[in-house]
């Protein structure tokens, strides 16, 4: 190669990583949610870039970090969804129909109002998100964890806004109904925890 | 309004996605029935948990590392670069080349990333080679 053509190379490489790389902790974060595993979700990301210094002439006028989120998620469902059993991402086969089944608010409903959500720990709160079925997790992650609107969450996933809203709404219905156990289980076992400690100082008298 | 219309437009008022006119009609709606209430108090409240810096994840180093050097500026050697391809990949593309110069050079250089430019840059400047390169 010449002096030349390594130089535009180099330049074109300084600056992808300076448009690029500033996002890495978002991609892998991503990574993680949509994989549930650190080294897949490494060598997604690390995928993902190379991916993306290869058609990074492509991009034009666009947001980098929605891009680089859907290259990442293509890699996700091509590449490691044939390593699993179940196939991940398999959204465009999923019918939609499957969401809207049970009309969302009739959901809602059985949960009690009276029922307040209280605050729990991140990690539980990452082992909430990592629970959801993967249609519903993705948008979860692209919109609480990302921040990303309705309109980039639609252009990444490939569906209408409108399913963008409605697994969005399920998966905040499903989330909901998981926190609300999973703060009943920590109740049930700060009691369990404070009995056993009541019994310990019985025994100690 | 009733809940049912409500129901979906709960979330884009949470997420901000609802234009003023429906923005009000659902938090109007939401203000007179204790059941929408909750559940937008509910939404909120796990928006606000999983915004937390906590839930995402920060990138292993070994990760960055890797990408770093899978990186065509990364592995360019400048044994091979002349006076004025050195004068160019400065002006082109900053630390990345100043580093890729700098392994022309028998000293060890740490894997870093912002500091790894600047601790080149002492680098080339302790060796004369600032002047000679700007």
């Amino acid at each position: 190669m010449s002096d030349k053509a390594e130089g535009e190379d180099a330049a074109r490489a300084g600056r992808f990583r300076a448009a690029a790389l500033p996002h890495l902790d978002a991609v892998y974060t991503l990574a993680r949610y949509l994989l549930r595993d650190s080294s897949d979700a490494e060598d997604a990301v690390q995928e993902c870039y190379l991916r993306a210094l290869r058609h990074f002439d492509t991009l034009r006028n666009q947001d980098v970090k929605p891009w680089l989120f859907a290259i990442l998620r293509n890699v996700c469902r091509v590449e490691y969804g044939r390593r699993s059993r179940v196939l991940l991402y398999d959204v465009n086969a999923e019918p939609d129909n499957a969401e809207g089944v049970m009309p969302l608010w009739r959901e809602a409903q059985d949960t009690p109002e009276t029922e307040m959500l209280h605050k729990i720990d991140a990690q539980t709160v990452r082992g909430l998100v990592a629970a959801l079925p993967d249609v519903f997790r993705e948008v979860i992650v692209l919109r609480e964890i990302e921040d990303l609107s309705y309109r980039e969450i639609a252009t990444i996933v490939g569906v209408p806004v409108g399913t963008v809203m409605s697994r969005l709404a399920r998966g905040r219905a499903m989330l909901r109904e998981a926190w609300l156990k999973a703060e009943s289980n920590e109740q049930h076992a700060a009691k369990r925890a404070g009995k056993q400690v009541e019994e310990s100082e019985e025994n100690c008298k | 309004m009733t809940c049912e219309e409500a129901g979906i437009l709960l979330h884009a008022l949470v997420d901000n996605e609802l234009d003023a006119g429906h923005t009000g009609q659902v938090e109007a709606h939401a203000a007179s029935c204790p059941h929408c209430t909750a559940q937008l108090r509910d939404y909120r409240e796990m928006h606000a948990a999983m915004s937390a810096p906590e839930v995402s994840y920060r990138a292993p180093e070994r990760l960055r590392g890797r990408i770093e050097a899978a990186l065509p500026s990364a592995t360019v050697t400048t044994l091979r670069i002349g006076a004025s391809g050195r004068r160019n990949l400065l002006k082109g593309f900053g630390m990345g080349s100043v580093m890729s110069s700098a392994l022309a050079y028998p000293a060890a250089i740490a894997i870093g990333s912002e500091r790894r430019g600047l601790r080149v840059y002492a680098l080339l400047k302790g060796l004369h080679l600032i002047p000679l390169l700007e």
